[in-house]
């Protein structure tokens, strides 16, 4: 065989990275390329393409058990750093799917619904942006994290037709903040229309660094200001 | 987020496993067709990531490809091992790839760069199609392809060589 053609070369290298080329083949191309930079960047070309082929599935999560299966294997039984640990996982959501959804949603979604974020990139760098979306990926709420006019930081809420009516039940916003403790609440989210709240520089650091969840609580929000109920929605503020 | 899972960083390698589990289990599941052993290869392929992260430096799309090919790679060999490896799946035939309507795995694709493959993948016969997804998702050689297609040996492998060119040319043009 002429391994100088480039012909042959990324031939081999194109089945290589599919996976039909086997036995003593295979082993002669790794062989080869182990030695040879050309080879190595036609194996590289190929497989970061033809890779490509699993981002053609839809995805599909995981049971939650799975990633405390993962976690245990890992570090072992002290995995669980709180009790809210488990509730933790369990936001499988905030998946790359997502993002790319958000992006879309920016780019389709109807004037007034985006006006929220583009008047605040007239005049700064664009503010974070979350989509609050349940299980089937229905955003429910448009977040943006912006500043007042006297410069303190102001969580918009967007009410989006994802939202679930209720009757004698409040929606309440949570931050998981990164570090597994307790969730903190945010406040109700509005049932329609637009709400804006200013919060604390703090409580604004934590939107940014936590996962956001909203839950089904008693009329006012959660008794004692531990979530109650199982998380509906949920997203994470990101910077587009 | 994989750099900081190569420090050690619990908290990044949840974010990592969040961003990235519904995909790859998506993969296992494909290849297996089975809950429980994909839950095994990717129980195994996360351990190996935060393993090997460390070893790991590159943008965004590479980490997707690296993350990508260790699923892939263990799902086959866990394939391999297990007796159902006689016979695909009734299920697992794969004509979709074979249909001319690529739109479900358009609405599927969540980068750019598979999109563009895909435009390139239109432009294969539907059986050349359905031969590379039997080699991606199963790993089978020429022999078990001409098999599994019910056709020659050198029709099979003239459809992956003159496929994969098409390809080739296709997103030469883009790069």
């Amino acid at each position: 065989m002429r391994y100088d053609d480039p012909k042959t070369r990324d031939a081999l290298a194109a089945e290589y990275a599919l996976g039909s080329l086997k036995g003593a083949a295979r082993k002669r191309f790794e062989a080869l390329s182990s030695k040879r930079t050309d080879w190595q960047l036609a194996a590289k070309w190929w497989l970061s393409r033809l890779h490509l082929l699993a981002d053609m599935l839809p995805a599909i999560a995981p049971r939650e058990q799975l990633w405390q299966a993962i976690e245990k294997r890992l570090f072992g039984a002290k995995s669980s750093v709180s009790r809210w640990a488990n509730w933790w996982p369990s936001l499988a959501l905030v998946s790359s799917g997502m993002a790319a959804a958000l992006v879309l949603f920016i780019v389709t979604s109807e004037p007034q619904i985006i006006e929220v974020p583009v008047e605040v990139a007239a005049k700064e760098a664009p503010a974070p942006v979350a989509l609050l979306a349940d299980a089937e990926h229905k955003a429910a709420w448009m977040l943006t994290l912006a500043k007042d006019n006297n410069g303190q930081p102001e969580l918009r809420m967007a009410t989006m037709s994802g939202v679930k009516p209720v009757s004698n039940k409040s929606y309440e916003l949570w931050i998981l903040p990164p570090d597994k403790s307790a969730p903190i609440s945010v406040g109700l989210m509005p049932l329609q229309g637009k709400h804006h709240r200013v919060v604390s520089e703090k409580v604004a650091t934590l939107l940014l660094e936590g996962a956001l969840a909203v839950t089904l609580e008693p009329v006012g929000g959660a008794p004692n200001g531990i979530p109650t109920g199982k998380v509906l929605y949920q997203g994470q503020l990101t910077q587009i | 987020m994989l750099v900081k899972t190569g420090q050690g960083d619990r908290q990044a390698f949840a974010m990592l496993y969040q961003a990235t589990s519904a995909k790859l289990f998506a993969l296992a599941l494909r290849i297996l067709a089975s809950r429980d052993l994909a839950e095994e290869a990717l129980q195994d392929a996360y351990v190996k990531i935060w393993h090997s992260a460390d070893t790991y430096r590159e943008d965004k799309a590479a980490v997707m490809t690296w993350m990508t090919a260790i699923v892939r790679n263990r799902c086959i060999d866990l394939l391999r091992a297990s007796p159902r490896e006689q016979g695909l799946h009734e299920d697992q035939s794969f004509d979709d790839w074979a249909s001319e309507d690529l739109g479900p795995m358009e609405a599927a694709a969540t980068q750019s760069d598979t999109k563009a493959l895909l435009r390139c993948m239109s432009q294969l016969a539907p059986k050349q199609r359905q031969a590379f997804a039997l080699s991606y998702f199963h790993g089978l050689a020429h022999e078990q392809l001409a098999q599994q297609l019910a056709q020659p040996l050198g029709t099979v492998k003239t459809w992956l060589r003159r496929g994969l060119e098409t390809l080739k040319n296709c997103m030469g043009g883009v790069k």
